[in-house]
């Protein structure tokens, strides 16, 4: 009971991390090392939104966007998907354990850039979550005035 | 609405309220409604009127897994004679609620920037518990001191009476056993784990509709089928009039589409007489808080999450130089 033991118990997955990549760091060579640096540059500057589509072609388009999931996913296909020059919208996670969502869009050639549809969508969301801060904070004076009353 | 929805032949998905110009406000969408119907110290319950099934479903999940509360993340155990093991009791700590009111003044620990823990990220507490003059004692949240003058504490739950509940429990410990350890709480969301989600439920259900043809049901039966009626639904949807001696219905907000009716109406040849169904436009929200944040705090954190999101993703796009004003 006299002597002091010491040791460190963590009990979440970021922390569990982080005890890895310093056993890995101890593990391995100077060259691993720098190439797991590298990687943690890369994905501290991944941008949250990113394009993949064929050149030249603006009416089709894969967009990733980065620590989303289904929250965002299923809103913004079920708002694009009601705009009437959308031919095609789906999204998907392709892995739970990676940080990335995928929308895939096609819209008409006569609407001419997907870029437009996905920021009319995003905008629309915007002003939904907006108007709903609003209504529920409206909601919430009222049931408070209904209370006192 | 949903029953006549348009359907888009190029794409064969539905192509309802958003595409078409009718029923739509200025601002391109219906308009939303919110109705508080409850709310108490740890719960509210609240309808959303007038949205898509996805709206719901993205607040449904912005609850539970993405407003920031603190909980305890890091434990150095100094001394434990204990019978249980370190990483069981760090574990337990880890669960415990802490109220998160000022959670707001934190930084994410992998966001700040110092090297490993400030002030700005983490709260430390110290845990000493010595078991020397009894048989047995127990260890609850009154044993964890803040080591700072930050308001971060053991949530400490009240009754419906104002009183104060009994200390969560954490452990025991027998004769001549003791504890010491430092704790460290930092900021998290649900999405890392679940210790760090505000809720202990939150749930939504569309509201049930229930129809019955009255006149034909209390005329096409006999008393005794009807009384046989009413009582076939385990969630006494449906009441028996004694003195019209006809079924009613009683509390359609409670049924849970089990069809027992519909199936017993089929045996009965009134197909028609009784229907239930969703309203696909109706939530019923009931979020019943940990005891971190206030529920109705929740709520509104949570939509003020979605609408950063989407701040965020808007600038990410003027990256790209689209205007679609």
């Amino acid at each position: 009971m006299s002597s002091t033991r010491k040791s460190q118990v963590q009990s979440s997955k970021v922390a569990s991390e982080q005890i890895k990549t310093q056993k890995d760091i101890d593990m391995e060579s100077d060259e691993d090392r720098n190439d797991e640096n590298r990687n943690d540059n890369q994905q501290q500057s991944r941008p949250k939104l990113s394009i993949q589509r064929q050149d030249g072609d603006n009416t089709n388009a894969t967009y990733s966007f980065l620590n989303e999931d289904h929250t965002l996913g299923n809103l913004l296909r079920n708002v694009i998907i009601k705009n009437n020059q959308v031919e095609f919208c789906a999204y998907s996670v392709p892995h739970p354990s990676e940080p990335i969502m995928n929308v895939r869009l096609q819209v008409a050639p006569s609407c001419g850039d997907t870029k437009k549809v996905l920021k009319h969508g995003l905008k629309r969301i915007a002003k939904m979550s907006d108007v709903l801060t609003e209504k529920f904070q409206n909601a919430l004076d009222k049931y408070e005035n209904r209370m006192s009353d | 609405m949903y029953g006549m929805e348009q359907i888009n032949t190029a794409t064969g998905f539905a192509n309802a309220k958003f595409g078409s110009s009718k029923g739509q406000g200025a601002k391109g969408f219906d308009e939303p409604e919110i109705r508080i119907l409850e709310l108490s110290k740890y719960v509210i319950k609240f309808e959303l009127l007038n949205t898509d099934l996805s709206v719901a479903n993205s607040l449904r999940r912005i609850i539970i897994a993405e407003v920031p509360t603190m909980a305890i993340d890091l434990v150095e155990v100094k001394e434990n004679t204990s019978a249980l093991h370190d990483e069981f009791i760090a574990h337990r700590l880890g669960l415990i609620p802490l109220q998160s009111f000022n959670v707001d003044q934190f930084n994410l620990s992998d966001q700040c920037a110092c090297s490993s823990m400030c002030a700005q990220c983490s709260v430390q507490f110290k845990l000493h518990a010595v078991c020397s003059d009894r048989d047995q004692m127990e260890v609850n949240t009154r044993h964890i001191q803040p080591l700072s003058d930050a308001p971060i504490i053991p949530v400490q739950y009240v009754n419906d009476k104002g009183i104060e509940e009994d200390p969560i429990l954490i452990m025991k410990l027998s004769k001549n056993q003791q504890l010491d350890m430092n704790l460290v709480a930092r900021k998290g969301n649900g999405k890392i784990h679940a210790k760090w989600s505000p809720v202990a439920t939150c749930q939504m259900r569309k509201e049930p509709i229930v129809e019955i043809d009255q006149d034909k049901i209390n005329r096409d039966l006999d008393i005794e089928k009807r009384k046989e009626f009413v009582a076939l639904c385990p969630r006494e949807v449906f009441a028996f009039n004694d003195y019209r001696n006809a079924v009613e219905i009683e509390n359609s907000d409670k049924c849970i589409q089990c069809i027992e009716c519909l199936r017993f109406a089929q045996a009965n040849n009134l197909e028609r007489a009784v229907k239930i169904a969703e309203r696909e436009d109706k939530f019923v929200f009931t979020v019943e808080s940990t005891g971190v944040l206030t529920p109705e705090d929740i709520v509104s954190r949570a939509l003020q999450i979605l609408m950063r999101k989407l701040y965020e993703l808007g600038t990410q796009m003027k990256k790209y130089g689209v205007n679609a004003d």
